[in-house]
């Protein structure tokens, strides 16, 4: 078994049957990375938030064992790589689409916390509700984003009023991911244009997700090719 | 005290002010009087945003909007906020604040602000002779030269003995590390791996990276490549030349902002602050 972490546990004790769709998905760990990258994350920590579509030929395995955010990292890159194939995951024109999928992985680790300690079924209700308020949390901040010319002035008491709105709908939300290295990585990538292609794929995202009735159910429509 | 309205910034409302003042009075009134000519404000409503969603300020530097929010206790707001808002001021009042097409300027802006407070601490250390350890600056650095191995007493010591040296060395390396983090992004998928391999190479042999370990260099990095394009103008270029080149040719903090001419920015922003007074 090549994945040994004990980081893997939390993972594997919350909902095993998901954690292994995502790992088989990957079709086994391919790294390929001949070189040791630990160092270069283990002095500056948040590297990996600089990649909105993890680059697999940056990691190695040893790198995964050792990192406490190793299986989250691996969990990223099998909804990514998914993402990519069957989305258009950060692809130019990808906006609507890319940002909804941006909210189901960041809250997918959240979603194996709290199933270690109540009902799955549970815990994935929790997951549907937090997917869709990061959702409209990052649609709003970027349309705040790219609505403000950043040498004027920002509306700061009408955006202070509404993220104070998201926080007391949703606290976790905040407490989870890199929302503004989202929001500055998705207008790099995706640009600010949403094509009619995305647009169909976003209104599937969203059946997906509200017809499921567990992760299992959701992971295997999200992740078929 | 909680405030309800906008207060201009002041000398006493920065915490630890008064006690760098006294340590480079030049350079450290120089940062706060950048700010308060341009009427910078401490703001409720900006100190209510860093509180609901710390990670707003990561999203955009608004240079002009002159709100202040971040690290406000009351209606005081931390030195360390202050001088790094009032560097990017003189840096940007010198250089221009344009984005596009100038991502390496906007970079380097960054990289200036960040050493900072190595700056001030290993000062303030030097002219009282003691390290002040409880900081929470200080705190950081010594826990993160823990977790990457390196002697934070030998490398604080030798700041010390020369503060500005220590500042030149670490702007000069958290600059390169940043650019070599915007040509990962840049090279994309066609050479990211023997980019990482470099980066890693250089990080290694970094006798100051737990100096900034802790400021998450992605951030401005992700900023530069959503906000100014990939590609720098030839002002771009030229201005990072000249600014590196002043920042090599000065021996001292004042220096370098005497050579930035600081002194004609500040005069000219006062003389448009009291005409605005006289005016009101």
């Amino acid at each position: 078994m090549p994945l040994e972490s004990s980081f893997i546990l939390k993972y594997k004790e919350g909902d095993l049957e998901s954690f292994d769709l995502l790992i088989q998905s990957l079709g086994g760990l391919p790294f390929r990375s001949s070189h040791d990258p630990f160092l270069a994350w283990q002095m500056i920590p948040k590297l990996m938030n600089l990649f909105l579509v993890i680059d697999e030929s940056l990691l190695s395995l040893k790198f995964i064992n050792q990192n406490p955010e190793g299986p989250s990292i691996l969990i990223r890159l099998a909804l990514q790589k998914a993402a990519v194939r069957n989305f258009s995951y950060g692809k130019r024109g990808s906006l609507g689409a890319t940002t909804f999928i941006a909210s189901i992985i960041e809250a997918v680790d959240l979603y194996f916390e709290e199933a270690k300690g109540r009902s799955k079924k549970s815990a994935f209700r929790s997951f549907q509700k937090s997917v869709v308020v990061g959702f409209n949390l990052r649609k709003y901040l970027i349309k705040y984003d790219l609505s403000h010319d950043l040498e004027n002035k920002p509306e700061l008491s009408k955006l202070s009023k509404k993220m104070a709105q998201f926080k007391k709908n949703n606290e976790k939300i905040f407490a989870i991911g890199n929302i503004s290295g989202f929001i500055l990585k998705v207008k790099f990538s995706c640009g600010t244009k949403s094509t009619q292609k995305d647009q169909g794929n976003l209104d599937h995202l969203k059946v997906i997700l509200e017809e499921s009735k567990s992760m299992e159910e959701f992971l295997k429509k999200f992740l078929q090719p | 005290m909680k405030l309800k309205r906008s207060i201009r910034l002041r000398d006493e409302k920065i915490l630890g002010h008064d006690v760098f003042v006294q340590v480079d009075p030049f350079v450290a009134q120089a940062l706060v009087d950048v700010l308060k000519f341009q009427k910078f404000k401490i703001d409720p409503q900006a100190i209510r945003m860093t509180k609901v969603f710390f990670a707003f300020y990561g999203f955009g530097y608004r240079i002009r909007s002159r709100k202040m929010g971040l690290e406000v206790n009351g209606d005081t707001i931390n030195w360390s906020t202050v001088y790094h808002e009032g560097l990017h001021n003189i840096i940007g009042l010198r250089f221009g604040t344009k984005l596009i097409g100038r991502p390496m300027m906007t970079l380097l802006n960054e990289c200036l602000g960040l050493p900072l407070p190595l700056y001030f601490m290993a000062s303030l250390a030097q002219a009282s002779g003691f390290i002040h350890r409880n900081t929470s600056f200080m705190q950081t650095i010594i826990r993160d030269s823990k977790r990457l191995g390196l002697p934070f007493e030998k490398n604080f010591r030798k700041a010390m003995g020369d503060p500005f040296k220590a500042y030149k060395g670490a702007v000069l390396e958290v600059f390169s590390v940043h650019k070599r983090l915007f040509d990962i992004l840049k090279a994309s998928k066609i050479d990211g791996e023997k980019k990482l391999r470099a980066l890693t190479k250089e990080l290694k042999g970094s006798e100051n990276v737990f100096f900034y370990s802790h400021s998450t260099p992605v951030v401005p990095v992700l900023f530069v490549t959503g906000n100014c394009g990939m590609n720098s103008i030839r002002a771009d270029i030229r201005a990072v030349h000249e600014c590196l080149e002043i920042l090599h040719a000065s021996k001292t903090f004042e220096d370098f902002f005497k050579n930035l001419g600081v002194s004609k920015i500040l005069a000219e922003l006062e003389k448009s602050d009291s005409s605005s007074k006289k005016a009101a």
